[in-house]
């Protein structure tokens, strides 16, 4: 991946209606997409990302702002007079042409000489796989033969970014796996950026290099998978992926390295500039970071804090085990590893060991 | 014979007894008039209506045959005339129903649904009259002063005194068959545009398909269900009608269903009559099975759910 930006989307805005029924779809959405990236827009149902995809396509307007294509301003064109190529979310496949005539569609609207629409053809066809299945139709193949179609179609016409509008969901999971993996492929072997949105959280975090976590029509945080699991930039990340213990607390001593008292109890120290002291955070800690074990809690050492607590509920996952645990007037989770976990029952009182290490602070 | 096999054929046999009632009735009320119909244009005819029963073929020669004073058979074009004006313009009413529903039935399909059942509604509106009332309204706009008379003479198109005068000519009657038929495509149409998927109109232009191509590459051949549907109901009943070119045609261009109400009412050439209306019902029975076959090869259009493979 170089740095060359791809789509460059600048305080784009949308808003639906006008006046008092005016909605705004995408707030002011500033997101770079560089060249021979895998970038996926996740976010909940209703967050935009579909918007924010349909509007790179062409299918929608928008409000006010830009998108940049390559250097050139597209958000005026026509969907037609965009390089780019959709991979549709129910595939919209036509069903009046053979697999051959669907993937041909684009080149042949782009007046290509015959011998290379043939030859783009097979290539493409090949690419997924779909070549001993040229001349069916739509109608006579399973869901998982539609979605390859879907991508040679798109495909194709070699566009500059390619768009996929949550291609997966149609699938059962077995298949959905196996597509996850030969998306990833097919990207690194074609070059192409390709721009996919999901609501599906372990979707993004196996085949994105960067996400653009998306909500209430803006752009939470953008990041590595990494990042944006070990480092969520505010609350809504921090929940979104993954689950979260998110705890309140009090800035007492400001610096380089600040210390925070918990409102559960115990104090910690954590790396943390700009805040000063009185400042109300939260620190979030994944539940698979947090370690219980009977026995009486100790003053915190700076390194851990350990809390009082009781067992509430507890589901055996086969590889993991997960434990809900009241803490003073909060519930935390607990995800420990089914081989080293003890055997702990409900309504047994123990001790919740929060190491800093695995605490972020998330400010406000 | 096994017990179970036994009695299934006796409970196929209770099942015939029982839509006995619904053959009775189709044999009674439509095939038994066609099977009248068909024996009358065989017989003789009787010169104060009716027939007399004798076997007589000399009433399908009347479509193409005159006797003459000397009782020569020669060959007569005032009837072939009249059937290649019908099929003219019914060809043509069915074209320009094409042109003008196709865009309107679009329109319809992509209307918010209460929006399109309230246009759906519209379009039978005309129904509700009767087609007579509805021919007779035309007259009075295309008539001599009537309403285009007026307009053409609010812009001083007309000299004084002057009028288009479209009345009593082949587009009068064009214009009467497009207005009456003109429902009859439209739903058809409709019916085929509202099942097509709007997003494969978003991933042809997405493929870079420009207007022009959406409608030959996707939507023409998507609809042509619609299209053939359409096309038949329209067509059909315009080589059949009557009261618009009596009204707008004056009686003196004649259709083929004007010649078979002349036949029965004034001339009282009951087998003449009836000859002409079974070559009527075979040019329908023709177009109908044209119909069923291009039918047939769109049925694989049908995106068919859960379609398996067999690789």
């Amino acid at each position: 991946m170089d740095n060359k930006v791809a789509v460059d989307i600048a305080n784009v805005t949308k808003v639906y209606g006008s006046g008092q029924n005016a909605v705004t779809a995408i707030k002011d959405v500033n997101l770079q997409i560089y060249d021979n990236e895998f970038l996926t827009l996740l976010g909940p149902s209703g967050c935009g990302k579909t918007t924010l995809l349909r509007m790179i396509a062409g299918f929608e307007g928008i409000t006010s702002g830009r998108i940049i294509l390559f250097e050139d301003e597209i958000e005026s064109l026509p969907p037609n007079q965009r390089p780019v190529n959709t991979v549709f979310q129910h595939y919209a496949l036509f069903p009046h042409l053979t697999v051959y005539e669907n993937v041909a569609f684009g080149l042949r609207r782009q007046q290509k000489s015959a011998a290379e629409i043939d030859a783009r053809c097979r290539e493409v066809l090949a690419l997924t796989q779909m070549e001993a299945l040229a001349d069916r139709k739509p109608s006579q193949m399973s869901g998982g033969q539609q979605q390859r179609v879907a991508l040679a179609r798109a495909l194709a016409p070699t566009p500059k970014v390619l768009l996929l509008d949550e291609p997966l969901s149609a699938l059962d999971l077995k298949l959905r796996q196996a597509m996850r993996e030969e998306l990833k492929q097919l990207q690194q072997k074609t070059g192409i950026t390709f721009i996919f949105v999901t609501h599906d959280q372990e979707e993004a975090l196996a085949m994105s290099d960067r996400i653009a976590v998306m909500s209430e029509g803006q752009v939470q945080q953008t990041g590595t998978p990494e990042t944006i699991y070990e480092r969520p930039a505010n609350r809504f990340v921090a929940n979104f992926i993954g689950e979260a213990n998110l705890l309140a607390a009090t800035c007492k001593k400001a610096g380089q390295t600040a210390w925070f008292d918990l409102a559960l109890g115990g104090s910690l120290q954590a790396d943390a500039a700009g805040i000063s002291v009185g400042d109300k955070v939260t620190i979030m800690v994944r539940p698979e970071r947090v370690r219980v074990h009977h026995g009486k809690a100790k003053a915190a050492d700076g390194n851990n804090v350990q809390l009082a607590a009781t067992v509430t509920d507890r589901m055996y996952l086969g590889s993991v085990v997960h434990f809900d645990l009241a803490c003073g007037n909060q519930m935390l989770k607990a995800c420990i590893r089914s081989e080293t976990h003890q055997q702990l029952a409900p309504g047994e009182t123990v001790t919740v060991d929060i190491p800093v290490d695995g605490c972020r602070i998330i400010q406000a | 014979m096994t017990q179970s096999a036994h009695k299934n054929a006796t409970l196929a046999k209770l099942r015939l007894f029982g839509i006995l009632p619904t053959w009775v009735s189709i044999s009674l009320l439509m095939i038994g008039p066609l099977l009248i119909m068909a024996a009358v244009s065989l017989m003789e005819a009787n010169v104060y209506g009716g027939v007399h029963p004798r076997f007589d073929v000399s009433s399908y020669a009347q479509i193409l045959f005159d006797t003459n004073l000397f009782d020569e058979r020669e060959f007569n074009p005032a009837y072939l005339i009249i059937i290649m004006r019908s099929f003219l313009l019914a060809t043509a009413a069915t074209v320009l129903a094409l042109i003008i529903g196709f865009p309107a039935a679009y329109y319809i399909a992509r209307q918010p649904d209460h929006r399109k059942n309230l246009l759906v509604f519209l379009i039978t509106i005309p129904f509700w009259t009767n087609l007579l009332v509805r021919t007779f309204a035309w007259v009075i706009i295309l008539g001599r002063g009537g309403f285009m008379d007026q307009v053409a003479s609010f812009f001083n198109l007309l000299d004084d005194g002057g009028s288009i005068n479209l009345m009593y000519t082949n587009t009068a009657i064009l214009i009467g068959l497009v207005y009456s038929y003109l429902p009859l495509m439209v739903l058809p149409l409709y019916s085929s545009m509202e099942k097509m998927d709007v997003r494969l109109l978003e991933a042809g232009a997405d493929l870079y398909a420009n207007r022009v191509e959406l409608v030959r590459r996707i939507i023409l051949p998507l609809t042509m269900p619609g299209i053939i549907g359409g096309s038949i109901l329209v067509f059909v009943p315009c080589l059949g009608a009557f009261i618009a070119p009596d009204l707008l045609g004056g009686g003196k261009k004649l259709m083929l269903g004007s010649l078979v109400q002349l036949q029965f009412a004034t001339s009282r050439n009951w087998p003449f009559g009836a000859a002409i209306a079974m070559m009527l019902l075979a040019i329908v029975v023709i177009a109908l099975m044209i119909n069923a076959r291009a039918a047939r090869r769109h049925a694989s259009y049908a995106q068919a759910e859960g379609g398996t493979a067999h690789d």
